[in-house]
């Protein structure tokens, strides 16, 4: 899929040259005018909800360690960067916390040898997680929570 | 001894020795010149900065030392307990020395690509030469906040001759960035850990405390008085299943529900009133650019020697005037021009969550919840595909191409992956559903004649520190039962479920002069996407 990506990205913009040339200076003007944000932000909940679909679908793994989490997310964002995007992850022990609570019905923490990290809940399933946790990334930010080079973080 | 007037704790004295090497040193004195709050916008008088701040923690920090000592059941420490607590006072004075300017707003920056804190947490682990808290730092992903990190880094460089041993400075640097000792842990260690939660817990520390209880003074926010003495005097170490416990008296019971609902009522009506979330969204985006521009957010540019900018000037002891320099000189951009003048800035179309519910209840009744969903929804695929929290004629066009995309992928790898080509059918109706929002406003723009140029803010973005949750957790001790209870099970306060899944959002307009903007509709038709999304 990431590599059908970069090709996906050319055809488009040769098929509409036009209207992407008009959008890039709607966006320059924007810029100027409004002072745009200039950085993506992940937050916690995204990053180990994207890493688990990921998880799921290619080895049915239902535990991910916080180093590996770390891993992925960092791996994220350089292969945003690499896009001209800019990205950073917002994460600290209060937002984990935080994050715990609010989706308890999802996740939970395990502790094992290797380590301490994230679970997914028995009942949850990956079409749940697609629903609440894709419906509003990008295409670009999901290639890239998609990407063969960041889910080997976790693990695959 | 040097005697500073404050206007909560009378006079904090001060040791000459620290006086003159740590208070009078340029790194510290900097701190006059970051404001503590972001409530200016607000509060005109709560322009403290964090130099008292700082003075007001050591203050209670030093109250706590003297309250503390080992446990009758323990036998001597191994550790020279007063030399302990006198590295646990430096903490507490040096606790924000790293901090960036403008409270929280910049703070991300410090860290690496990625956000990785490994640059950061390398260095201290460099400057206090402890394996030990390496191997913790990995196993328990600690992850103090930036501006934690860069304080223990500024501290530990800056004012090293403080320091007798590693030990001391690993001590140091846990107490700031909350980093308890969790390899094999003896009775001496527990003892410390507790140490440490004076300074940096998510519950009642002495920098929480002193917060609190100025940030309400200076504002003339009236709230609940917190007997800070007579709390920090209930704290007791205890010791239970071979280690050391911190706990507070019974007596502090009302005291702390008194904490819990300061911090609620300064999280609810001071922080997340519309326009300090919007001066930190104005400040946010000033950061962004300046640290895009320069990397500015660094060990460099808040010391003496400073970082130079462009071979054209230098930026040393880092300092909100700088920001605000920079921000005249480099810059050119509308929502810049709106940090310095207010009568530009966008207006929010309710001012409270309270108004916010009673626009949009009537309309969603029991369903309020999906609205709220809804509403973080688009907030987050604004941020994701465009990278701002701008709805406007750009954003629109961004997620049209967005939609598009995903839409070719779709049609490129129908064939291949059933199961995957539905879950890209449903994100993008998802996706098409964030599109009739963003129609929704543009309609209702054109309906109220004002511009379809609309920003939306989470009225939860700062980090207090504060785990409302934890607090249940807090252990209060009943001497004449020999037994230590939870808070929760003692206590009536404020439920910690809602205020953590807070999140409403405000909306901000360009006010047009005898333009009066009715919601009502937006609400309605808001609404009525919201369940039709649902049902």
């Amino acid at each position: 899929m990431s590599q059908k990506w970069y090709t996906i990205n050319t055809i488009f913009i040769g098929q509409a040259q036009f209207d992407a040339n008009q959008h890039i200076f709607n966006c320059a003007l924007s810029i100027i005018l409004e002072g745009l944000s200039m950085c993506v932000y992940i937050g916690i909940e995204d990053l180990v909800a994207n890493a688990f679909i990921e998880l799921v679908e290619k080895s049915q793994k239902k535990e991910v360690l916080f180093s590996q989490i770390s891993n992925y997310g960092a791996t994220v964002v350089k292969l945003l960067l690499a896009e001209g995007k800019k990205a950073v992850l917002v994460l600290s022990e209060e937002k984990t916390n935080v994050f715990l609570h609010d989706y308890s019905e999802y996740f939970e923490l395990f502790d094992s040898k290797e380590g301490e990290g994230f679970r997914l809940k028995q009942d949850v399933t990956v079409d749940q997680l697609w629903e609440k946790f894709r419906g509003y990334l990008s295409f670009d930010v999901m290639m890239a929570f998609m990407s063969e080079t960041s889910v080997k973080e976790l693990g695959v | 001894m040097k005697r500073f007037k404050d206007p909560i704790y009378g006079y904090i004295e001060i040791d000459e020795f620290v006086a003159e090497n740590i208070i009078d040193t340029a790194e510290f004195q900097r701190l006059r010149q970051v404001i503590q709050t972001s409530y200016s916008p607000l509060y005109a008088s709560a322009v403290h900065n964090r130099f008292v701040h700082s003075l007001g923690v050591y203050y209670l920090g030093k109250i706590v030392t003297s309250i503390i000592e080992k446990p009758d059941e323990m036998s001597e420490l191994s550790i020279d307990l007063k030399r302990y607590k006198t590295i646990f006072e430096y903490a507490c004075l040096l606790h924000d020395v790293g901090h960036a300017p403008f409270s929280h707003t910049g703070e991300y920056f410090y860290l690496d690509v990625g956000s990785s804190r490994d640059k950061l947490h390398q260095e201290i682990l460099t400057l206090t030469s402890d394996a030990s808290l390496k191997d913790e730092i990995e196993k328990r992903k600690y992850s103090a906040a930036p501006h934690e990190l860069m304080s223990v880094i500024v501290a530990l460089k800056i004012f090293e001759p403080l320091f007798e041993n590693d030990g001391e400075r690993s001590f140091f640097a846990r107490c700031i960035l909350g980093y308890n000792y969790f390899n094999n842990v003896d009775l001496d260690k527990s003892f410390l850990n507790c140490m440490i939660s004076m300074l940096n817990s998510s519950l009642i520390d002495v920098d929480k405390l002193d917060y609190l209880i100025r940030d309400a003074y200076i504002t003339g926010f009236d709230t609940v008085a917190i007997d800070y003495e007579r709390l920090l005097k209930s704290i007791k170490i205890i010791v239970e299943d071979d280690k050391c416990k911190l706990v507070f008296s019974k007596s502090a019971v009302s005291i702390i529900e008194n904490v819990v609902f300061a911090h609620d009522a300064e999280r609810k009506w001071i922080q997340n009133h519309p326009v300090v979330q919007y001066e930190a969204f104005i400040l946010k985006h000033a950061m962004e650019k300046l640290n895009n521009d320069y990397s500015l957010f660094g060990y460099e540019a808040l010391s003496k020697s400073g970082k130079i900018l462009n071979d054209d000037f230098k930026i040393s002891l880092l300092s909100d005037g700088d920001v605000i320099f920079l921000m005249k000189n480099c810059f050119d951009d509308r929502l810049i021009e709106e940090y310095f003048a207010r009568n530009k800035r966008r207006h929010p179309l309710w001012k409270s969550e309270s108004e916010y519910k009673a626009i949009f209840k009537p309309f969603s009744g029991d369903n309020f919840e999906e609205l709220e969903n809804e509403f973080e929804e688009l907030a987050k695929y604004l941020n994701y595909n465009n990278m701002s929290s701008v709805i406007n004629d750009q954003a629109l066009s961004a997620l049209n191409e967005d939609i598009a995309k995903s839409e070719f992928e779709l049609k490129a790898d129908n064939q291949e992956n059933k199961t995957l080509a539905k879950r890209f059918e449903k994100q993008i109706e998802q996706k098409r559903k964030h599109l009739k929002w963003l129609s929704c406003f543009k309609k209702f723009s054109e309906e109220q004649g004002i511009d379809f140029d609309f920003v939306i803010i989470k009225a939860d973005q700062f980090n207090s520190g504060f785990g409302k949750v934890a607090f249940d957790e807090l252990e209060i001790y009943f001497p004449e039962l020999s037994a230590t209870l939870k808070f929760k099970d003692v206590a009536n306060t404020l439920s910690s479920e809602k205020s953590a899944r807070d999140k409403f959002y405000y909306i901000f307009y360009r006010r047009k002069a005898d333009v009066s903007v009715n919601v009502k509709n937006l609400a309605r038709n808001l609404n009525l996407l919201a369940m039709e999304a649902y049902y």
